[in-house]
């Protein structure tokens, strides 16, 4: 009996001895029932010697960021490796309703020497502010093989940009052989492909568009006028489909455009308007009038359209 | 087709003789504003009411008192307030204690020639009084229905300045009216003579030149006056273009307009251009009548979407738009 109640003291004295010595230090270790979870990973198990290797460690948790402090995190404590390069990033998500927190400590390692590399343990101290306590994490060493360093492929990864440099120097050349074809055609004075003047077209096209042998006394005005408000827009770029006739003349007039073009525009057009609105049909000679009238009005500006085309040539070759 | 076009001429001429003469009297006392002395007579040749708006002291209400005078006809002018009720306009029916009968009061609508002066000043159920009479042309009091007098004839000014305390028209009764004009500003010159007239003393006193049974006839020949199938489906595109303008090649004007107008609108335009052709003298419309009033035609009855308004874009330059674009015939 006296045993078993020693026994009993001696268990009792254990557990609350234990207990005090958390309590001085303040730091546990992680407790059974912890949300909070560290991993560690590399992204090879073999690196050679010329080349890095990323080891990640992973802090994550359900909850706000705030939900733990990260008291204390020490570097890795490395074998044949040496950290050349440290991260951190913090992630929230919302999974399900519940957040859940991910912090990761990222390190760039570079062996030393062939063989083997070693990361030991990391270890992490944290404090639960809803208990008021430091608990810590610790993961389990990782080993890495250190080969025989590869050699460095400088020509095969710079072909693209020695692919672009060579199109540049490609179209730069181009362009200036362009450049001096052109100067030389205009210097030896090459012809340019000339455009015949649209009276030609208009004139073409009106004598197809009345046959004065079965003359269409109801039609033909309308598309006599048709034609000369056509040929004005294009020639003269003047609003002529959409303006009626004085409204016409009067924009011609603003524009001081020549007077016997605004009065044979105005006879034109009225004769025609006349017969389109009035329901009557039009007599033939009123249709020969307005047809002439046209084709004088196409005539005379061909006339001036080939001596002013001609009159450019001239300066051309001049210069 | 010669021999109608003929006869029509001669008819104008004859019927037109009042034009010239109605004029000179209202220019006795208005200068300028031609453009609203020729549609104020549009309006009377073809039958259909008018909506003058303009900012105060535009001569509006002068016009039509002076237009009023030089026509012997029975005129009147209600000026409309908050507190008119329609029975002040249509009339009423009256106890008579001698005789213990009813008996009708008709009202000043009663007329051939009506100002409606500031209509957008009284309520909704007097505008409706009044725009229902412009339509049917009758008036019913008590179990009676009186026809109102031929010509009659609505000539409503409003003001568009002033917001508070008033009842802006509901846009199917805008559409009543066949024009609706914006009265503008008159020229320098113009407001030089109207002071000088005005400081002078007494206006002069129109004299009375046009008798209602010449306005009937003048109103016939109108009707006889030649509109070509051309010109018609020229009307028919500008209205449809308010309505689709993507088909018209204007497919910006789209989200500018939420409503185009309406076959009345076809109707006035059509029935506006012969009157503006008569008043020039011709027996057959040309486009230029077409473009000449399609503004006043069509202003009020293009009604332009929100996006227009937050781009300060009118429903006139959606007209404007439209007029300039749709091929002349």
């Amino acid at each position: 009996m006296k045993k078993h109640i020693l026994l009993f003291f001696m268990v009792l004295w254990l557990v609350s001895g234990r207990t005090f010595a958390q309590d001085s230090s303040k730091t546990n270790t992680q407790p059974a029932n912890s949300a909070i979870k560290l991993s560690t990973q590399i992204d090879r198990t073999q690196v050679p010697l010329n080349r890095t290797v990323l080891l990640r460690a992973s802090l994550t948790w359900e909850g706000d960021p705030d939900r733990y402090e990260i008291v204390d995190f020490e570097n890795p404590a490395l074998t044949n490796l040496e950290i050349i390069g440290t991260s951190t990033s913090n992630k929230t998500e919302v999974t399900a309703g519940k957040v859940f927190t991910r912090r990761d400590y990222a390190f760039t390692l570079k062996p030393r020497e062939l063989g083997m590399g070693y990361v030991e343990g990391i270890i992490i101290k944290y404090r639960d502010p809803a208990s008021d306590k430091e608990y810590s994490l610790v993961t389990q060493r990782i080993s890495l093989k250190v080969t025989d360093p590869v050699p460095e492929g400088h020509a095969a990864g710079h072909w693209p940009v020695t692919i672009l440099y060579a199109a540049i120097i490609i179209i730069i050349i181009g362009l200036f052989w362009f450049f001096l074809v052109y100067k030389k055609s205009k210097k030896t004075g090459m012809p340019i492909e000339e455009v015949p003047p649209i009276e030609e077209t208009y004139l073409r096209s009106l004598k197809e568009m009345i046959d004065f042998n079965k003359p269409d006394l109801k039609n033909d005005f309308s598309q006599l006028s048709k034609h000369l408000r056509n040929y004005l827009a294009e020639k003269f770029d003047l609003p002529a489909i959409k303006t009626t006739t004085i409204e016409l003349i009067r924009i011609m007039e603003e524009r001081e455009m020549e007077e016997r073009l605004i009065s044979q525009t105005k006879e034109v057009l009225g004769i025609a308007d006349e017969i389109k609105f009035t329901g009557r049909l039009g007599s033939r000679e009123e249709l020969e009038k307005i047809y002439g009238s046209v084709e004088s009005i196409l005539e005379r500006q061909l006339t001036e359209a080939k001596a002013a085309l001609s009159e450019t040539d001239f300066q051309d070759k001049e210069s | 087709m010669e021999q109608d076009m003929q006869a029509i001429h001669e008819k104008i001429q004859k019927e037109s003789i009042f034009v010239d003469s109605l004029f000179s009297e209202i220019s006795k006392v208005i200068i300028g504003q031609t453009y609203m002395i020729e549609r104020l007579m549009i309006g009377l040749l073809s039958n259909g009411h008018v909506l003058l708006e303009g900012v105060p002291g535009l001569a509006k209400t002068m016009a039509v008192k002076t237009l009023s005078s030089a026509i012997q006809t029975k005129f009147q002018r209600i000026q409309f307030t908050p507190d008119l009720l329609p029975a002040d306009l249509l009339g009423t029916q009256i106890y008579e204690r001698k005789d213990g009968k009813f008996t009708v009061k008709k009202g000043p609508i009663f007329a051939n020639l009506i100002l409606a002066d500031e209509i957008n000043r009284s309520p909704a159920k007097v505008q409706s009084a009044l725009l229902e009479a412009m339509m049917e042309r009758q008036v019913t009091i008590g179990e009676t229905t009186f026809p109102l007098d031929d010509p009659f004839l609505v000539l409503a000014t409003q003001n568009p300045i002033e917001q508070e305390g008033t009842y802006p028209l509901p846009e199917a009764q805008v559409d009543r009216f066949m024009l609706k004009l914006n009265i503008g500003y008159p020229s320098k010159e113009e407001e030089l003579e109207i002071m000088r007239m005005n400081t002078k003393g007494a206006l002069p006193v129109v004299q009375p030149v046009l008798k209602p049974e010449t306005i009937k006839k003048a109103r016939a020949v109108v009707s006889e006056i030649y509109i070509d199938e051309k010109i018609e489906r020229y009307i028919v595109d500008i209205v449809f273009a308010t309505r689709n303008p993507e088909d018209y090649n204007l497919p910006d004007l789209k989200p500018l307009i939420a409503y185009g107008g309406s076959p009345r609108a076809s109707i006035y335009l059509a029935q506006a251009s012969k009157a503006h052709a008569f008043l020039r003298r011709r027996g057959y419309v040309t486009p230029e009548d077409v473009r000449a009033i399609g503004m006043d035609v069509l202003r009020h009855r293009v009604i332009v979407t929100y996006e227009a308004e937050a781009e300060e874009i009118s429903a006139e330059d959606v007209v404007r738009k439209v007029l300039n674009n749709i091929e002349v015939p």
